[in-house]
């Protein structure tokens, strides 16, 4: 059984179709990447998924329990997918110990102490050891993200969602946090990731789904969409993004 | 309420005169500390250290002390040394100082806002110091305190109110007068809140439109 | 001259302890009362919300010496009786509570809305958002402008006098009545709620910058 499995999946706002007849699956352990051009509902199909936005057709299976059906428990789900925003979304009153404490104290009942662990544990997995007491506005933008993914990881996600996660970074940072996620790739953490970067696409995932236009193109390994010339679209924009 | 509003209608030019003289004294001092704020600034801005001293000074005193004990001062305190005044020339006067504490601290924010390379520019083209101040300072930080000198002029009209208590003329004093002679306390004072509401709802409009009129374009 | 000021002043000082009490109660209630009605705009719905919002401009428009007379005078008429003191309390808490919303207002929505979509995702309830993630923030965003509240509220305790609580300014009537001697007795007065002014805003803004979180700009 798939860890996470999309059928027919449709959003539409005002009338507006933003994504349609989405379907795909993602095992346990395995990595995504979701590309296409601006616009094409990379960062709601996201959305969808821990159900910030609701969808307005299809169903989502995660372990096979259908989180689309009415009655769910929303909270129950998002606790069990992680969510890492291209802005960060650091709580800007905490450091980042609490940054990451935060959460398992108030949804998953820990003591302040367990959870302060817990957080010394996860900024030390990320090479954060030192910035605990750091504030995020004391932190660059490549360890405040840092502090962001550690905050997903101490919640112990079946799933982590990535919403470009580097865009917002110069390339330098950029490319320290695409090693951070590479680096969870090994440790077998499941993850879909929306991104700009070819070359992280091409080092952490298995396959890329192609989406635009509000539907899935194409979902090949990276080489083979990269390669591939029958679909204009898709060409064209690897074409861009590889430059000349 | 039938009976308040009958009772009312028989009073019905002094309801009018008491309006009269309340919108008088709130566009009088909106003016006059207006004007008053202007010179503030002035002196806030000058190059002479005693003269910026004695404006802060001004400006903390005035901000610092309740309407209320300035107005009691100027009414009741100053016929104790000679200095009689009608009560409607110590609220003007009174009001004045205040608003003039206020607006200057909206002009200096204003001022605040201004590139300083503007004002190095203009030194470096050799205006001089008044001449920066009026054609560079003063317009542009009265267009950025706009909003605060608008938003002023509401409070004025509000506060305007408490002139009543150092026997000057005016629409709450019409109130009191008017309810002493029938009781109609309860009825009366909220006439009173719906005919403040009724004015500031119309001052805001006005407020809206010269802050509409007055927008620098890119400037928020 | 200068002894007789001093007396003045000492005569006086008994009204501070009213002063401050009426300022600090009003205070109170003005954000007890402001942050129920945020949270209560943040969970409204669109009618909700602007029952609410002109309910509030409502408030800000009356002057608040006439909300102290409808009180002190207008409620015993139609069976009403609460005493002065907290009579000028309820309504200078009151209008406090208008503006003390639109500061938390301004404050709440200059943050970043991925704050709250990240506690969203991490599974939080609104109310834990607003309570652990929004709230603190909102305190600390908004202290200049509720130290600002703060010296509006002590600027318009003298109303109390009208009710007849003996705070500075109605101690100083007494004290004039008595010694017709009005310009030192008010002169002190003005300076007492000045001092005030000064020690309490200084203290604040004292405390303020102790408890500084970087990222949080003082004014």
């Amino acid at each position: 059984m798939a860890l996470l499995e999309v059928q027919n999946l449709a959003l539409k706002y005002d009338g507006k179709t933003v994504l349609s007849d989405i379907s795909f699956t993602l095992d346990r352990g395995e990595v995504k990447v979701i590309m296409g051009p601006s616009g094409g509902g990379k960062s709601s199909l996201l959305r969808c998924l821990n159900l910030l936005e609701r969808p307005t057709q299809g169903k989502i299976f995660l372990n096979g329990q259908e989180i689309t059906a009415p009655g769910t428990d929303v909270r129950s789900v998002r606790r069990q997918i992680g969510f890492v925003f291209q802005q960060f979304g650091l709580f800007r009153h905490l450091d980042a110990l609490h940054n990451i404490a935060l959460a398992p104290v108030k949804l998953l009942n820990l003591t302040r102490r367990q959870a302060l662990e817990r957080a010394e544990h996860e900024l030390d997995r990320l090479g954060m050891k030192e910035h605990g007491h750091k504030y995020p506005a004391q932190l660059s933008g490549g360890q405040q993200q840092r502090v962001a993914i550690a905050r997903v990881l101490a919640m112990d996600p079946k799933l982590i969602l990535f919403d470009e996660p580097t865009s917002a970074l110069d390339p330098e940072l950029a490319r320290e946090v695409s090693l951070i996620i590479n680096k969870l790739y090994l440790d077998d953490i499941s993850m879909l990731c929306v991104t700009h970067d070819v070359h992280f696409a091409r080092m952490m995932c298995d396959k890329i789904l192609f989406l635009d236009g509000g539907s899935i193109l194409a979902e090949q390994s990276p080489e083979a969409l990269y390669a591939q010339d029958d679909n204009e679209r898709i060409r064209k924009f690897f074409q861009v993004t590889k430059g000349p | 309420m039938g009976m308040f509003f009958k009772e009312l209608w028989l009073e019905w030019p002094a309801l009018m005169s008491g309006v009269e003289w309340t919108l008088i004294l709130s566009v009088s001092i909106t003016l006059s500390g207006l004007l008053g704020g202007i010179l503030m600034q002035y002196c806030l801005t000058h190059s002479s250290r005693t003269l910026r001293l004695f404006a802060n000074a001004f400006v903390t005193f005035f901000i610092g002390t309740p309407l209320l004990a300035l107005l009691f001062l100027m009414y009741y305190g100053l016929p104790t040394i000679g200095l009689g005044l009608p009560p409607f020339a110590a609220a003007f006067i009174g009001f004045t100082l205040n608003v003039t504490a206020y607006n200057a601290r909206y002009l200096m924010s204003g001022y605040k806002a201004i590139a300083p390379a503007e004002l190095t520019a203009a030194k470096a083209m050799g205006f001089s110091r008044r001449q920066i101040y009026l054609s560079l300072i003063l317009p542009q930080s009265l267009r950025y305190a706009v909003p605060g000198l608008t938003s002023q002029a509401i409070n004025n009209l509000k506060d305007t109110s408490i002139a009543f208590l150092i026997q000057c003329d005016g629409f709450l004093s019409f109130i009191q007068n008017f309810t002493s002679q029938n009781f109609l306390f309860f009825q009366g004072y909220l006439f009173a809140a719906f005919g403040y509401l009724l004015m500031v709802i119309l001052l805001t409009l006005v407020a809206r439109k010269i802050q509409s009129l007055t927008r620098i374009p890119g400037c928020e | 001259m200068v002894m007789e000021f001093f007396n003045i002043l000492s005569t006086l000082s008994v009204g501070v302890l009213n002063t401050m009490l009426i300022t600090l109660a009003s205070m109170a209630v003005g954000l007890a009362a402001g942050t129920a009605l945020l949270l209560a705009n943040q969970l409204a719905g669109p009618r909700g919300k602007m029952a609410l919002r002109g309910s509030i401009y409502g408030v800000q428009s009356v002057p608040s010496l006439v909300l102290i007379f409808m009180a002190t005078f207008g409620l015993p008429l139609i069976g009403i009786r609460i005493p002065p003191m907290l009579t000028v309390v309820a309504c200078l808490g009151v209008v406090a509570s208008a503006y003390i919303f639109q500061i938390l207002r301004g404050a709440l929505e200059s943050l970043e809305p991925a704050q709250r979509e990240a506690g969203l995702a991490l599974g939080m309830s609104a109310r834990q958002i607003f309570w652990s993630v929004q709230m603190p923030q909102v305190w600390r965003i908004s202290t200049p402008g509720l130290i600002n509240e703060f010296t509006s509220v002590l600027k318009s305790s003298p109303f109390a006098y009208v009710a007849g609580v003996p705070e500075i300014l109605k101690e100083a009537q007494v004290l004039t009545a008595v010694t017709s001697r009005g310009m030192p007795v008010y002169a002190a007065a003005a300076l007492l709620f000045l001092a005030l002014y000064l020690g309490s805003t200084r203290l604040f803004y004292a405390l303020y910058r102790r408890h500084h979180i970087p990222g949080f700009e003082e004014t």
